[in-house]
């Protein structure tokens, strides 16, 4: 019951966060909001007992590509250049499109629910080195998938450096 | 009355939040910065999704995906950041109509 509430609770506070990146008047305070729902998601991640990827969420998405955000908004007085918003008939459809989407997930869920269990997460049976199974499977079954993030992450490196060193050249 | 969390909590949450997310694209389509970061809440959502539903199943594979969406979407954080970071030195906008000059 208590696990509900914390969960609610934080489920409207992520909510109101995404709205404010959304609506926000000026671009820093949208990151500083994207930065406050992605804090506040971590904690529904807690709430599933997955720790570890809620503080990698925490530590490489807050730590480093939010404040990557930061820094380019900052270096390059975005506020001046941008900020019109183009409420039109395309944006006006895609509301509609996405609240449409919203109803028919809302109207499945609450309507039909989920089969097993009624739809309860069993987290009171789950292992206490269930960490370490994780880490077996990533390095042992899926060992390709990591080489080639490793691959795609140094190749990033070397893109965003030569973009950099050539756009200073022209 | 359920006592512990259930799946349809969560798939509520996160179809509620994509729905923000691809909401926010419609509306800011001319301003890449929005764009990247309302994809961001877009993949934040997926991942949420994508975890309840590991813990549903009782299966690790859901958390091990989320790991490598995780770095996926890190790296392409970086790279739109740095054609934005050229794009702003050289036409002094950040908005999508500039972008035409890629066209090949």
């Amino acid at each position: 019951m208590n696990e509900r509430l914390i969960f609610y609770v934080f489920f409207a506070i992520t909510l109101v966060s995404a709205l404010g990146v959304i609506f926000s008047k000026h671009i820093v305070r949208s990151v500083l909001w994207l930065i406050a729902a992605f804090i506040f998601t971590s904690v529904l991640w807690l709430l599933l007992k997955i720790e570890f990827l809620a503080f990698l969420l925490v530590l490489i998405y807050v730590g480093a590509v939010l404040v990557l955000f930061t820094f380019v908004i900052l270096l390059f007085d975005l506020n001046q250049v941008q900020h019109k918003k183009h409420f039109n008939l395309v944006s006006f459809c895609g509301v509609i499109f996405a609240g449409t989407l919203l109803g028919i997930v809302s109207h499945i869920v609450i309507r039909h629910g989920f089969p097993i269990n009624h739809g309860q997460l069993l987290l009171n049976t789950i292992p206490k080195n269930e960490l370490m199974h994780l880490c077996h499977l990533i390095f042992n079954n899926h060992i390709l998938a990591v080489e080639i993030s490793g691959l795609l992450l140094i190749a990033t490196i070397v893109i965003a450096l030569g973009l950099n060193i050539k756009g200073n050249n022209t | 009355m359920i006592a512990g969390l259930t799946l349809s909590d969560y798939v509520l949450f996160s179809a509620a939040l994509f729905g923000l997310g691809l909401a926010g694209i419609f509306i800011h389509r001319k301003n890449i910065l929005m764009l990247l970061m309302c994809i961001e809440l877009m993949l934040l959502a997926i991942n949420t999704n994508f975890l309840a539903f590991a813990r549903y199943w009782q299966d690790l594979t859901g958390q091990i995906l989320v790991f490598f969406i995780l770095i996926v979407a890190a790296i392409k954080t970086a790279i739109g950041l740095v054609i934005l970071m050229l794009l702003i030195k050289k036409h002094y906008s950040a908005s999508i109509d500039d972008l035409n000059i890629l066209q090949g």
